[in-house]
């Protein structure tokens, strides 16, 4: 593995090394007037990060890591200027010869680059500023959709719960799409079992799956919204040598929700610095593209695919300084695994701050003991990277968009869904199912019940926590100094501890919260667990502004206006129970405004005295319709029609209109 | 098993319900016992506290003032005047119907006292006609619900999560509630939300007094301050309310994809502003548009619906009717807008909207 080019060896069997890129296939493009090597298959994210560029920007002065979770757009540098032309690097694949730049890119900045590359110094980050009030630049979050596919059943997901669905649904003849935000299928299977695992291994599904008539897969594509058998979704599509994005909508009168969980950030300071990253962005950049950047690791892990990933990265030629673990006596297979490698292992141990040298680019981790909750000692690493795997947290964005419900789970300190959405269902491991087999049958039972048919039961087997340690969370560190460096989640939200309270934050300046920055509030006892679920399901909405991207159906008119014969509904015995509709004139040729009232003599001046309104305008000096007490609605009868505070006389014209 | 016995059972989770609640017990001496959801702090509020609605009844208009009036001096006494303010409210219109709804409310409301003002429209908006309601009171609900909840439990309520309780509303209008071991009956049921109309009202007599409509409410990020701070959209009956904070709460009829196209056709101002947040909304009102005050059919318990955004205000004058006190006895708008609905005069009010796919 070299300095610069932070690929691994090519994929072992069962390991990390990019299967989704072609190392026969080199691809060179420019981004913010660097030059990156890159190779087919990749996208503009991995071939940056392989690039040695670790860092999105600045927030605040301290920099921020570029990852999986966390990326600016990009805009080719050719394409006419406009939102329309940006592309989310993640899912964005590299082409030869193209040029991106990122939104804050200046062309100044271009020369400062190139001159620096001329010396070998490389900028390691996009040089992006993301200061207090940032909000990721998402403009086609709200374009109006260019293309509409309509199904029988649509599949979010195309992990091993989503491609399980997908299969049932396609058994039973129906119609299907798979939507799946990443290049093609398989989602973190690889992250928690062999490859080569047998029973709904999601290589062998797809495999199935792509030779049936009746599944389409539409990969680069990222579902936005969901309401009411309609999901928009944003997709990138490679056209011979051209990267083209539009908006599709895909109707079904049935959808399975196979999002799957998000990786949780363990809180502490430098927890978004570069070279800072979580197990499954890591896994993702490691395994799918041979990305991992440095040469040693130290895991910090409370999950037991931690050890996983560790065992997977040493056998790619990783060194593995140490895994260090919150959790006092971890056991399982994995676990196993690592010890049979040889991997030092730190049980018991926490880290509490990392901080970041812009000389060396490596990452200095400070820990510490736990015993029995109270934090003791200290110790000091330095490494090239600190991969975190802090738990997870089932995805519920697009399941709380469609109003579904969720519950928080004290035990396993997770958001769960709850409730039930008509035509919607939830599958794996957002639906909170951990074991592969429940996954499985979760996605089978999902199908089940969208077609009205008996779902079996899912099992999620029991295993002894002396033989397999429950996943737990690595504890936050909410010490004073913590605050403004420490983010809660991995996320576009950037929330910082303390510096957005997310309860006070929620009342004085509202944004849209991630459910990580909630699940961090109730670690640190900032929010109760029972609330959680409703903040969530109101303030975790996917990211949407006010535009009229005019999908609404247009209003129709009450039925109390359909067909009216004259008379407006909340008239309706307005001047007692007997009333009648007449043509009046004024008497000095005046037009009276609609609405305006009529009374028996000037007197008279409460609108309860009122004794009819004008229903109709008209032109001056001629007549117009009204509405009064059948006791005055006699011909030539004189009464008075007050505007504000002008009063005219009016004469009935006509006892019939 | 334990058993207490109350005057009055209020179900509801807003502040009119815990208005209520307190009023009945601290003026007209009941006792009374408040099932509500458990409040937490963040949660977007579903439609502004004002003193004005769309309506065009000058019934409606004398009692919004009235209560107005008696719901401000309670509050100065609570505590609690920093939770009140005047601001202008803007009511518009685009279409015919709801422009000659809007003429109408003009003359009635400027008739009954109220300053409203006419725009002069010059064409280019989305508006046919408008009217601005000055010196309307509106309530912060979340400086208002610290000192309305003391205020509420200083009067001795007996205060229930609805989740942690068992009830059930008998056809008589009397209520039986379990909590924690306890049995708590009362005389009267109150159903002062629409969450509690649907809990305990048989569907039939939904079906035949109201109607149920499906909406959403949005929040956005903060903005500059608007032209005028509460805007209402007389054709759907949106209403948009910029608080202190500069956030702008969005309540309309239909989903939140309808929500979002309308409001950003409709205001151009705020067209463009991040969202914060979303929520579904129920809302319940009469067959006839207009507010129902007292039973629903057949049901002895005491409803309430389709109040709009002016619903605090009425709870003085709900509490005497219920608790048959003094002047209210007999007070001819409310016996015209039970459910039976005395024949004249008539107590509908202009609907707004009901659109496809919003009616439940």
């Amino acid at each position: 593995m070299s300095a610069r080019s932070n690929r691994l060896a090519d994929k072992a069997a069962d390991g990390l090394g990019g299967d989704w890129i072609d190392r026969g296939h080199p691809i060179s493009f420019r981004l913010n007037g660097m030059t990156i090597e890159g190779f087919a298959g990749d996208t503009v994210l991995s071939a940056a990060v392989a690039a040695g560029i670790s860092g999105a920007g600045t927030r605040g002065g301290l920099p921020l890591a570029l990852t999986p979770r966390f990326a600016p757009p990009v805009r080719p540098v050719r394409a006419v200027e406009g939102e329309q032309a940006l592309f989310p690097m993640q899912r964005t694949p590299i082409i030869e010869g193209a040029e991106y730049v990122t939104p804050g890119f200046r062309a100044s900045s271009r020369l400062v680059r190139t001159a620096a590359s001329l010396f070998g110094k490389r900028p390691d980050t996009l040089g992006e500023r993301f200061e207090r009030d940032f909000r990721l630049h998402e403009p086609w979050i709200d374009q109006a959709p260019e293309a509409s596919v309509a199904v029988d059943l649509l599949v979010v997901g195309a992990g091993a719960a989503g491609l399980a669905a997908a299969e049932a649904a396609a058994r039973t003849g129906l119609q299907v799409a798979v939507v799946e935000r990443a290049q093609s299928a398989g989602g973190a299977f690889g992250l928690f079992h062999k490859a080569n695992a047998t029973g709904g291994n999601p290589d062998r599904l797809f495999d199935d799956l792509r030779g049936r008539d009746n599944v389409t897969f539409f990969f680069r594509t990222e579902v936005l919204r969901l309401a009411e058998g309609q999901a928009v979704a944003h997709q990138v599509r490679l056209d011979g040598t051209t990267v083209e994005a539009r908006l599709v909508a895909f109707t079904a009168p049935r959808i399975v929700l196979a999002t799957g969980a998000l990786e949780r950030l363990p809180v502490f300071p430098g927890n978004r610095l570069p070279g800072v990253t979580g197990a499954l962005s890591a896994f993702f950049l490691a395994y799918r593209f041979g990305v991992w950047p440095g040469s040693n690791a130290m895991i910090a892990t409370s999950a037991n695919a931690g050890y996983r990933l560790a065992t997977l990265a040493s056998e790619a030629g990783v060194r593995v300084a140490r895994i260090i673990d919150p959790r006092l006596a971890p056991a399982s297979r994995l676990v196993d695994f690592a010890k049979a490698a040889s991997l030092p292992m730190a049980p018991g141990i926490t880290p509490v701050r990392a901080e970041h040298s812009p000389k060396t680019g490596r990452i200095a981790v400070q820990t510490r003991i736990v015993n029995h909750g109270t934090p003791t000692g200290d110790t000091l690493l330095d490494v090239d990277r600190l991969v975190i795997a802090g738990g997870w947290q089932p995805d519920l964005s697009l399941w709380h968009g469609t109003g579904g419900g969720a519950r928080w789970d004290d035990d396993r300190q997770q958001l769960l869904p709850e409730g039930d959405v008509d035509g919607v269902a939830m599958a794996g491991s957002a639906a909170g199912w951990r074991d592969h087999t429940a996954v499985l049958e979760s996605a089978r039972a999902a199908v089940a019940r969208l077609l009205g048919r008996r779902a079996d039961e899912i099992s999620e087997p029991y295993t002894d926590p002396h033989f397999e340690t429950p996943d737990s969370i690595i504890p936050p560190v909410s010490t004073p100094d913590a605050v403004q460096h420490a983010y809660l989640d991995g996320g576009a939200s950037l929330t910082m501890l303390g510096a957005d309270e997310v309860v006070s934050g929620l009342e004085a300046a509202p944004r849209a919260i991630s459910i990580g920055d909630l699940t961090a509030h109730v670690l640190l006892g900032q929010i109760d667990g029972e609330s959680i679920h409703e903040l969530a399901s109101e303030r975790c909405i996917p990211p949407r502004r006010l535009v009229d991207v005019a999908t609404a159906r247009p209003a129709e008119q009450a039925p109390g206006f359909a067909g009216r014969s004259g008379v407006p509904h909340y008239l309706a015995g307005r001047f007692g129970d007997a009333q009648k509709r007449v043509a009046i004139a004024s008497a000095d040729g005046r037009a009276f405004e609609t609405g305006s009232l009529i009374f028996a003599n000037s007197d008279l001046a409460e609108p309860t005295d009122a004794v009819g309104v004008v229903t109709e305008d008209g032109g001056q000096g001629k007549t117009q319709a009204a509405l009064v007490a059948i006791r005055f609605a006699e011909k030539g009868a004189r009464l008075v029609v007050r505007d504000g505070a002008s009063l005219s006389y009016a004469v009935i014209e006509s006892d019939e209109v | 098993m334990t058993t207490k016995t109350m005057d009055i059972a209020i179900f509801g989770s807003g502040p009119d319900a815990m208005l209520l609640a307190g009023l009945l017990a601290r003026r007209h001496g009941r006792k009374v016992a408040l099932v509500r959801q458990r409040p937490f702090a963040g949660q977007i509020q579903r439609s502004p506290d004002l003193a004005a609605a769309l309506m065009t009844r000058p019934e409606s208009w004398i009692e919004i003032r009235r209560g107005a009036d008696d719901v401000f001096r309670l509050f100065g006494e609570m505590g609690a005047t920093a939770s009140l303010e005047r601001v202008e409210v803007r009511f518009a219109a685009s279409g015919p119907e709801a422009a000659e709804a809007l003429k109408h409310m003009r003359h009635v409301a400027q008739g009954c006292g109220w300053a409203v003002q006419r725009e002069v429209m010059d064409g280019t908006g989305p508006d046919r006609y408008a009217i601005r309601l000055s010196d309307v009171i509106r309530l912060s609900r979340h400086r208002l619900i610290a000192a309305l909840s003391a205020w509420a439990i200083d009067t001795g309520i007996m205060l229930l999560e609805a989740e942690r309780c068992t009830s059930r509303v008998l056809r008589n209008g009397n209520a039986r509630i379990t909590h924690d071991g306890v049995t708590i009956t009362a005389e009267l049921a109150v159903l002062a939300d629409t969450d509690a109309l649907q809990a305990h009202l048989p569907v039939a007599e939904i079906e035949r007094h109201l109607r149920l409509l499906r909406g959403t409410v949005l929040l956005t990020e903060p903005t500059a301050a608007l032209s005028v701070p509460v805007m209402v959209d007389a054709d759907g009956g949106m209403i948009a309310s910029q608080s202190a904070t500069g956030a702008v709460a969005i309540s309309g009829a239909g989903s939140a994809d309808m929500v979002i196209a309308s409001a950003a056709r409709r205001w151009p101002e705020i067209a463009g502003l991040r969202l914060a947040g979303q929520a579904m909304t129920h809302s319940c009102l009469h067959r006839d548009g207009g507010p129902v005050f007292g039973n629903v059919g057949q049901s002895g318990a005491w409803s309430l619906a389709g109040l709009g955004p002016a619903s605090i205000v009425f709870m003085p004058a709900v509490a005497r009717q219920i608790a048959g006190d003094g002047e209210e006895t007999g007070n001819g708008f409310f016996l015209d807008r039970g459910t039976g609905r005395r024949r004249a005069p008539g107590a509908a009010e202009f609907i707004p909207l009901a659109s496809d796919g919003v009616l439940t």
